[in-house]
């Protein structure tokens, strides 16, 4: 079989959208450069053809390099010059200045570090465990959370610039991350182990929420606020009277009853955006932390466009976040909510309490047409659940949604209620990842 | 007719515009395909600019189509003259209806908006779909079959082909997203902001009053400046204004007061201008001149 037709398998695997013609047009690139070797040429064909989304690149990089067995990385491909890192020198952090590694995650070139981490990875790929374990125990054996921290410092005590420590952190560390996980990989298919099984966890748009690490953390943050905007501009059924859009012709039949029957003004209508009426509920316990993370902000770019859309967080007590907070940067607004206690007395959830805070306060001054979305596992610690309280709530609203993050089958062990809330609901979904939260949000907003 | 990335490069390069082997690459399998490109990137690295050029480079008739929120088929690929219809149906008083009908939707009474004309011209054409993401979901499907078969269907008149394939460039800011379907039909590139040897190399050409070393110490403040956690990055088109205002000023040394007093320049958002002054000395003391 070709191997660009496996290669695309593979890549369907972990999710991209590989059509036929796209194969089609790699196939044809490819032999109008007389079928070059898998290589920096291969690379850049194979990418434009079948890759259509930035986010994608990393995750296309690391399978590449695996399928065609090349350890191509993004920095060799795009001929990259870097401003030269100044760090500053004998001083060192505290004692002893920088480590090797701490020197090369700011640099971005690991080749003077290449045996430790080869070592480290070699001492771990054995180990028990999933591939997350495994490759925080190979960065633990490198020192590498030690090496971040002692940047830190570097960077607090001015010994490394902003724009270096920024740049470390931010793109250099990730690069070393996805290395280390690339080797594994390759380890783990060198095992016989299944491409699908070895490679499945690289799918961050349907890996849970909890289990994204900083870089896909930010490439979930992204999509999470282009859905935001694709449905802040979603336009509605009806339409209005607009100077342009689509020429409307009863009204201009009408208008030209005043001018003796003669059409002289045209008249145009288009669509515009629907204005919900929305109100979330979240949930912000340790269990959902990061979910509710993301749904505020899809709400909050929801929030720019709509004046009618409300947040409410609650742990055992309700609280409402104010426009300019929720506006705000998110990690920021969280924190906030957090660390000033805004809606957590004892720390545990208690969903009975809350609806029947939300009835008495909230609840008289919605309209009927009022959408409540509910974010929460539902994990109520054995508290009242207050179901009368809550069949009133969704009695008197338009309709009301609740995503869990929790997966289907734990739903009703323990102390997860939500078998119990969910006759009253008009829909309950389970929503633990990106893929679930699009699919979701287009559906229901 | 283009034969290599190289030649492609070349070409752009005499037109000012200097590109990497990637997106030369990207580019000439786009014309060798036939296939539209999607060019995504930040603002201001140069996706439109990337248009215009090559179509001088391959003397290509440009034919540009400015998105924006609300545009739809009557703004981009055709409208009827719908006063010249009245006026052609009061001019005809008594030769009856079906005759009347028959002419109105003719093509003498179509206004041809620039996706039709890029259709139908009969030179050469590089049809640059600007800013898609700033329009609506309903006119990215309506495109869908312009991308995959170079053609469009007006009610009226059946299905309009192309009669020399035009060369389609897409650009987005990433503002929003797309759909699969219109990806597909693409093949993509991502212009991200340059190197600094590249940067140096497109600042030197295009800021021919200011010297080497104002240029160069430039570049390298603006690539650090990159690196902050900022709203917004300065773009390569910032960059050469900024350097453009050194020389104006007749700057020749970057200061901590010079890049505060010219932070707007690269700069466009309070936060930014802020968090970079509070910076500029660390920025500016790296500089080696």
């Amino acid at each position: 079989m070709n191997p660009l037709l496996q290669f695309a398998k593979l890549l369907r695997d972990v999710g991209f959208c590989v059509s036929l013609s796209e194969i089609m047009d790699a196939i044809r690139a490819l032999k109008l450069f007389n079928n070059p070797e898998p290589g920096t040429l291969h690379y850049r064909i194979v990418q434009a053809c079948l890759v259509k989304r930035i986010e994608d690149h990393a995750v296309f990089n690391t399978l590449y390099n695996i399928f065609f067995d090349s350890n191509l990385v993004f920095a060799d491909l795009v001929d990259k010059t870097e401003v030269p890192v100044k760090i500053s020198a004998g001083g060192g952090v505290q004692s002893g200045g920088l480590s090797t590694l701490a020197k090369a995650i700011v640099s971005g070139d690991f080749a003077p570090c290449s045996i430790d981490i080869n070592s480290a990875v070699a001492g771990v790929c054995d180990k028990p465990g999933d591939i997350h374990e495994q490759v925080r125990q190979a960065l633990i054996s490198l020192d590498y959370f030690g090496a971040l921290n002692t940047l830190r410092l570097a960077n607090l005590s001015g010994l490394i610039e902003e724009c270096e420590y920024q740049n470390a952190v931010n793109l250099n560390s990730n690069e070393l991350v996805r290395f280390i996980e690339q080797q594994l990989i390759k380890h783990r298919i060198a095992l016989d182990l299944d491409w699908e099984e070895a490679t499945a966890h690289l799918n961050w748009r349907t890996k849970n929420f909890q289990l994204l690490n900083q870089a896909e953390m930010a490439l979930v943050k992204k999509c999470v606020q282009k859905i935001g905007k694709r449905l802040a501009v979603r336009t509605g059924i009806k339409q209005k009277p607009s100077s342009c859009g689509e020429l409307n012709f009863s009204r201009t039949i009408s208008s030209a009853i005043a001018t003796g029957g003669y059409c002289i003004n045209l008249r145009y209508s288009r669509k515009f955006p629907d204005k919900p009426e929305l109100v979330l509920l979240c949930d912000v316990s340790n269990s959902v932390y990061q979910f509710t993370g993301f749904m505020l902000q899809l709400i909050a770019a929801f929030r720019q466009r709509f004046e009618k859309v409300q947040a409410y967080v609650f742990v055992d007590t309700l609280w409402h976040i104010p426009n300019n907070l929720l506006l705000q940067e998110l990690g920021q607004t969280l924190v906030d909510i957090r660390e000033n206690n805004r809606c957590s007395v004892s720390g545990l959830s208690d969903f009975g309490k809350v609806f029947n805070e939300f009835h008495k306060e909230v609840l008289p001054n919605l309209s009927a047409k009022t959408v409540l979305l509910i974010l929460g596992d539902g994990k109520n610690n054995w508290r009242p659940l207050e179901l009368p309280v809550f069949k009133e709530i969704t009695r008197k609203m338009n309709k009301v949604f609740w995503l869990n993050p929790l997966p289907q089958e734990h739903w009703g062990q323990e102390d997860c209620q939500i078998e119990k809330y969910k006759p009253y609901c008009t829909d309950v979904f389970e929503c633990s990842n990106l893929a679930q939260l699009e699919k979701v949000a287009l559906s229901i907003l | 007719m283009i034969n290599s990335p190289e030649q492609l490069k070349q070409l752009l390069n005499n037109q000012n515009y200097l590109v990497d082997d990637f997106i030369s690459t990207t580019v000439y399998l786009a014309c060798a395909l036939e296939k539209p490109l999607l060019i995504e990137g930040p603002a201001g690295v140069g996706k439109t600019q990337l248009a215009i050029c090559l179509a001088r480079a391959l003397d290509k008739e440009l034919i540009r189509l400015q998105c924006y929120e609300g545009i739809d088929a009557s703004k981009a690929l055709y409208d009827w003259d719908y006063p010249r219809q009245l006026l052609r149906i009061q001019a005809g008083n008594g030769e009856g209806w079906k005759r009347a009908s028959e002419e109105i939707f003719g093509r003498e009474f179509l206004l041809q908006r620039p996706l039709l004309r890029s259709l139908l011209s009969s030179k050469p054409a590089l049809l640059l779909i600007d800013e898609l993401d700033k329009s609506g979901e309903e006119f990215e499907s309506f495109l869908l079959e312009l991308l995959a078969d170079f053609q469009v269907t007006i009610p009226e008149l059946g299905t309009v082909e192309a009669k020399v394939k035009p060369l389609v460039l897409l650009t987005s800011n990433g503002s929003r997203d797309f759909s699969d379907a219109l990806r597909r039909r693409c093949l993509h590139l991502y212009i991200n902001y340059p190197d600094l040897a590249r940067e140096q190399d497109i600042l030197t050409r295009l800021c021919t009053e200011s010297d080497d070393a104002v240029v160069r110490e430039s570049v390298e403040l603006i690539q650090r400046i990159r690196k902050l956690p900022l709203h917004k990055l300065p773009s390569i088109s910032e960059s050469i204004d900024f350097v453009n205002a050194l020389a104006k000023l007749k700057i020749t040394r970057i200061t901590p007061e010079s890049l505060t007093g010219l932070a707007g320049i690269i700069l466009k958002y309070p936060q930014d201008i802020k968090s970079v002054s509070e910076k500029a000395v660390a920025l500016t003391g790296f500089v080696k001149v």
